[in-house]
């Protein structure tokens, strides 16, 4: 475990269960010091639980978290740790913001813990603790707003001001709960790069946690893709769409077809769109069945006829501004989506050629882990009724 | 009257049509309505009236009275003592019965009210007779005065705080706590902090109820002898010279009614805390780990323990020579006493507010307003004061209604009109007008759509004010000792008589049943706050 001193957070082998049903299943992550980690999935994943557990409002059943090179649960230790002695800052869903104190107040509550309760009950902030906080204002623009009230401000606007609550005390990590899942569209983007901004601004290591790919593409400076309890590919963005590990990660993030194939000598597969060159074979013998993946963009239309094309035809046109997305069936009940230019019109029913064009690759097939059966889950479920 | 559809109904903010606010009450109701606004206010008025046409020179005298300053404070502070300790311990309470994984929650959350089940001279009569010759206590020495008075009152009226209280903590945003506690801020830190704050409101809420009935509280502080104003009235008023004394004293006590109020204002504005929106999803639960069960002792010890030292002291005292046997026709003639003049008082009481109730439920206005300030007026007077405010009244405009049954109605009339108001009023306003304007489409005259289509769903509504009313006057004690007809005696009056001359057993009886009594409001307060 040693190892883990360089990680500002490391977990290992992290299982939990809320009744029959497991939630995290020997589930390990680590993020370096400064690093912005976004963890995306599906709702129902675990995603939520891991940061409870990392931020210890919920106590993983085995495996081991560390904080900054610390131990805070897991073996060895007699209790976890309690969440205020981990020095984790948490941004939650909705706000969270204390509604009886000022945006102010809410900035500098976690900073007053060197002075004794009686002291932090009675008396509002002391002036280096207002300095810290408004710094902290500063730093996510809302310095002209620190007196008004939680319930004054608007929606993108309280996030700000729980970040900036998170950041003050200096955390060695900060936890993102879906921050920005409550916010309209327009207001996300803008969000999104201020926030990674000001998370970068303080050196601060960061775990977020969105179901939104192009929130965790564009936040993250690696993406973890995680499914059924366990993080099934952590990567930088680029890595995670390019050579997504397996078929899960291949069908949950971005589009393309996922076909079925047979491996053939000399580094070629054979699939619905013909015998084509693909990367990631491996050690697989000749005659093996595999999965091939191919995005819309290494994908061409042809007129129908063209050499070196599959022919097929259109069943659905989507148009994007900037491209269109045709997908087109090849038989079998293949539907291959091709992005074309925005400027080609192309009307469903017509006969096309759809031409390999960029990388195909071999992803390893995954089945999703053992279901859990029927009757446990009923009497989790009606367990959890009971309480 | 009605300008066309258009006018008469307009879409409120909400979307929903809202009568149209220059729609006029029928004058009949702004009559009927007004009558219980008026009797509300006459004690107050009257006794304005005794004080001044007695003259600067008496006034000034009466207040330059030696000992009345003293009086003043230590009614004050009793009040001001009882409020603090009655939050804190509420506090405590309502913290682990609503935001802990306490064992047995909804137990110890009725246990938690129980001590309301015990009339506070019901309590103290126990505690004098404990702590006297004979008693359990005896060689403790006698358990008088101010210290003794503010401990009996906390530990009996501290629920009034703690219903407030608990029904506030249960709607904390458990992500509040979390985020305190990712602050860095401990489990007791993280409570005092974001919950304190959070109920802060209602902590003054309870602390000026507390208040409220610490200053009119009669029957208990004059059994422990730690005399306030209360009780000063009473001597001033049963000495009949003096009775402008006694006007003056009850004036002074309404300034501190009004004293009182203004605290809570001042305290509840400090701070400006803004109402957060509260959580939806299931409220706070702080883990105790090893301190659960100690914790459940605490709750139990705190609400069951006096109420039990008193049930059993007043059962012991039964068996005693004059207890049972004793005093049984006197029990049953107090017993139908209280009974009949407290059913009668209920009666009154719905029957004088309804149209109140309808006018604020229905044509909510400047008339309508008043008559409700005027009710809750009379709910926060101490009742020696509505007493004597309406015998004065009675003595000079109504001769013949002094010392009759009339008069003890018409004070608890006064004393609970805001129970019964309130339960009428929430009740009218829970059924919908909608079906009202249906039965008038269909031919029904305004009566008609209102005693066809929504009197029957009140019922309910009625019968719990009611029995709220009916079950605060049977335990009621000052008013009824100063303004009951000669030779009949309350089961109050009794308990109370019986402590005073130290004939305790005989206070062991009439003190049960009015445990009883109590512990049937304890049973609804509870029902309707859902912690059965």
């Amino acid at each position: 475990m040693t190892e883990c001193k360089a990680h500002a957070i490391c977990c290992r082998s992290l299982s939990k269960s809320f009744g029959e049903t497991p939630v995290l299943r020997s589930l390990n992550l680590c993020v370096d010091r400064g690093e912005l980690v976004c963890l995306l999935g599906p709702s129902g994943c675990g995603k939520t639980t891991l940061l409870r557990c990392i931020a210890g409002f919920e106590h993983p059943g085995a495996g081991s978290i560390q904080i900054g090179g610390k131990t805070v649960a897991g073996a060895g230790l007699a209790s976890p740790v309690a969440p205020e002695a981990r020095r984790v800052g948490v941004v939650f869903q909705e706000a969270a913001l204390f509604p009886h104190l000022s945006v102010l107040g809410n900035v500098a509550f976690g900073l007053s813990q060197g002075r004794g309760l009686l002291s932090r009950l009675v008396r509002g902030p002391g002036r280096a603790e207002r300095a810290r906080a408004r710094e902290m204002l500063d730093l996510v623009g809302l310095a002209d707003k620190a007196d008004r009230r939680p319930g004054e401000l608007s929606g993108g606007e309280q996030q700000r001001v729980a970040l900036a609550r998170a950041l003050a005390p200096e955390p060695e990590v900060v936890l993102l709960d879906e921050p920005f899942a409550n916010l309209d569209r327009s207001l996300r983007l803008t969000l999104r790069r201020e926030v990674r901004d000001a998370l970068k601004a303080c050196g601060a290591t960061a775990i977020l946690v969105t179901h939104d790919q192009d929130e965790a593409f564009t936040m993250a400076d690696r993406v973890g893709v995680m499914l059924h309890g366990e993080i099934a590919q952590i990567d930088t963005p680029e890595r995670i769409y390019e050579h997504p590990a397996d078929t899960r990660v291949a069908s949950m993030v971005g589009r393309g077809a996922l076909l079925d194939a047979s491996v053939e000598d000399g580094g070629l597969v054979c699939c619905g769109l013909g015998r084509v060159s693909a990367d990631g074979i491996g050690e697989a013998c000749a005659g093996a069945g595999c999965s091939v993946f191919v995005r819309p963009e290494g994908l061409r239309l042809n007129p129908e006829g063209c050499p070196r094309s599959v022919a097929g035809r259109v069943v659905r046109v989507e148009y994007a501004g900037d491209h269109r997305l045709v997908t087109v069936d090849i038989g079998n009940g293949a539907a291959i989506p091709v992005k074309v230019d925005p400027n080609l019109r192309v009307s469903v029913g017509t006969e096309v050629g759809v031409e390999v064009v960029g990388p195909v690759r071999v992803v390893r097939g995954v089945k999703p882990p053992s279901p859990v059966t029927v009757s446990a889950k009923r009497t989790a479920e009606a367990g959890r009724g009971d309480r | 009257m009605d300008t066309g559809g258009a006018a008469v109904l307009r879409t409120g903010e909400s979307g929903r049509f809202l009568p149209e606010r220059t729609r006029r009450a029928p004058v009949a109701l702004v009559i009927g309505g007004s009558v219980v606004g008026v009797l509300a206010a006459l004690p107050v008025v009257y006794l304005l009236v005794r004080a001044f046409e007695a003259g600067g020179g008496e006034l000034f005298e009466t207040l330059r009275r030696p000992g009345l300053l003293v009086l003043v404070l230590r009614t004050a502070a009793l009040a001001g003592v009882v409020a603090g300790a009655s939050v804190a311990i509420a506090f405590a309470l309502a913290v682990l019965t609503a935001a802990t994984d306490l064992p047995m929650r909804r137990l110890s959350s009725v246990v938690s009210v129980l001590p309301l089940a015990v009339p506070c001279y019901v309590g103290a009569s126990a505690v004098v007779g404990l702590s006297g010759p004979g008693g359990v206590f005896e060689g403790m020495g006698a358990v008088r005065g101010f210290w003794a008075a503010a401990i009996v009152l906390t530990l009996f009226i501290f629920p009034l705080a703690y219903l407030p209280l608990r029904a506030s903590i249960s709607r904390v945003d458990p992500r509040l706590i979390d985020a305190a506690r990712s602050l860095g801020e401990s489990g007791l830190g993280a409570t005092l902090r974001v919950i304190l704050a959070w109920s802060w409101p209602a902590c003054v809420g309870g602390g000026v109820l507390v208040g409220l009935y610490t200053l009119g509280e009669f029957g208990a502080v004059t059994m422990l002898r730690c005399d306030t104003l209360t009780a000063v009235i009473y001597e001033q008023y049963r000495s009949s010279f003096s009775r402008t004394g006694a006007a003056v004293s009850s004036l002074l006590l309404v300034v501190l009614v009004l004293a009182c109020l203004g605290v809570g204002g001042l305290l509840r504005r400090r701070g400006s805390w803004s109402s957060g929106r509260g959580s939806s999803r299931g409220g706070v639960t702080l883990k105790l780990g090893a301190w659960r069960w100690p914790a459940f002792a605490l709750v139990m010890l705190i609400g069951a323990g006096p109420v039990l030292l008193v049930v059993l002291t007043l059962l012991s005292w039964l068996g005693y020579e004059g207890g049972a046997g004793g005093v049984g026709g006197g029990l049953w003639s107090g017993a139908a006493t209280s009974a009949s003049v407290a059913i009668a008082a209920g009666v009154a009481c719905v029957l004088m507010t309804a149209p109140a109730a309808v006018l604020a439920a229905r044509y909510p206005g400047r008339v309508s307003g008043l008559v409700e300030r005027a009710v809750s007026t009379g709910f926060a007077l101490p009742g020696i004061v509505v007493a004597l405010g309406l015998a004065f009244f009675a003595l000079r405009a109504t001769p013949f209604a002094y010392q009759t049954w009339g008069l003890v109605v018409a004070a608890f009339v006064v004393l609970f009109a805001a129970q019964s108001l309130m339960a009428l009023r929430a009740s009218l306003e829970r059924s919908p007008v909608r079906l009202e304007e249906a039965a008038r489409t269909l031919g029904r005259g305004p009566v008609g759509a209102f005693v066809g289509v929504t009197l029957p769903g009140l019922a309910p509504g009625i019968g719990a004010a009611w029995v709220l009313v009916t079950l605060s006057a049977m335990k009621e004690l000052p008013a009824m000792l100063l303004l009951s007809p000669a030779g009949s005696v309350s089961l109050a009056e009794l308990v109370w008589s019986s402590t005073r001359e130290a004939m305790f057993a005989s206070a062991a009886a009439p003190g049960l049943a009015l445990i009883g009594v109590s512990a049937g409001l304890v049973w609804l307060v509870a029902m309707r706050e859902g912690l059965t």
